[in-house]
């Protein structure tokens, strides 16, 4: 499976990773570990979805917080879109639980401000693709999702 | 339309009840070690019941329409001011430095409990009925 991020979750992992005292150093791990543990078939039908189509589910990941010894209930929230046609999955926003950088969950409007930004960013050819594998390292940027191949 | 909604519902009244028999309870300090051990397993009872209506809630997240989700949302607004009393009780008692971690870790599901009943407002009630979530959703079918 393809993954690729968003500016906001770029922006927000950045942050969570800026200050070692945050307590937040292990996100990078955490997400990689959470998404290489799950094959394809569980990212997309995770128990922690919470919008189901038949093109695509949005799942709001629960992950735990290594670097704190924190459980997924206290640990990192990780909000992703993914394809059921195409093995393409789109890492939309992270924010932990706990901690001078914890979150409220999403409400309605912020959800749709990700999706639009998604839907953009696309459009624009400003996906960033990343190696779960490789701690979300770079491969390439200027992508998009399939549905825009063919600008 | 969710085919387990009725066990859901019975999961519901159970930690309701489990968490007023505590919360109800007095705490009897003439026998503090013996205290602490009842009010000790209750609480991992109440915690270990809380966190599987949690998972079965989110496995079936996505099958509850509107008339469902509102419906769990009212069993869960009382059991939630419940579950806050009793955590608040049990810190504030002299019971608590022999309960702490058994507190901490119910107060964590009380949390995680919360967590489902925000997300199950956001997702299956405010998203479907706001306008723009819905167009940018369609718009989102075409790009899979």
């Amino acid at each position: 499976m393809l993954f690729y991020t968003t500016s906001t979750f770029r922006e927000t992992l950045a942050a969570l990773t800026k200050k070692s005292k945050d307590g937040y150093m292990s996100v990078t791990k955490d997400v990689c570990n959470g998404l290489t543990s799950m094959p394809a078939n569980i990212l997309r039908d995770t128990n922690d979805r919470i919008r189901h189509f038949a093109e695509y589910r949005i799942v709001k990941l629960r992950l735990p917080n290594s670097g704190q010894n924190l459980s997924k209930p206290n640990g990192f929230r990780l909000i992703y879109w993914v394809s059921m046609k195409n093995d393409v999955a789109v890492l939309l926003r992270i924010y932990p639980k706990r901690g001078s950088q914890s979150a409220v969950d999403l409400v309605d409007d912020e959800y749709d401000r990700l999706l639009v930004e998604m839907v953009n960013e696309s459009k624009d050819h400003q996906l960033h693709q990343v190696d779960i594998t490789n701690g979300l390292a770079e491969l390439s940027q200027n992508e998009c999702l399939p549905g825009d191949k063919h600008d | 339309m969710c085919t387990c909604i009725a066990e859901i519902k019975e999961s519901y009244t159970k930690v309701r009840h489990q968490t007023a028999e505590v919360a109800q309870q007095k705490f009897d300090l003439d026998d503090y070690l013996d205290m602490v051990i009842v009010v000790r397993k209750k609480l991992e009872e109440i915690t270990e019941e809380t966190n599987n209506l949690v998972e079965t809630v989110r496995d079936h997240f996505t099958e509850f329409d509107e008339k469902e989700t509102t419906e769990l949302l009212a069993h869960s607004t009382p059991i939630l001011i419940l579950m806050d009393q009793l955590h608040q009780k049990l810190v504030e008692s002299p019971l608590y430095p022999g309960l702490k971690t058994a507190a901490e870790n119910y107060r964590d599901c009380v949390s995680d409990f919360q967590e489902l009943c925000t997300d199950l407002q956001t997702f299956n009630i405010d998203v479907p009925r706001n306008e723009k979530c819905r167009e940018v959703e369609d718009l989102l079918r075409k790009l899979a």
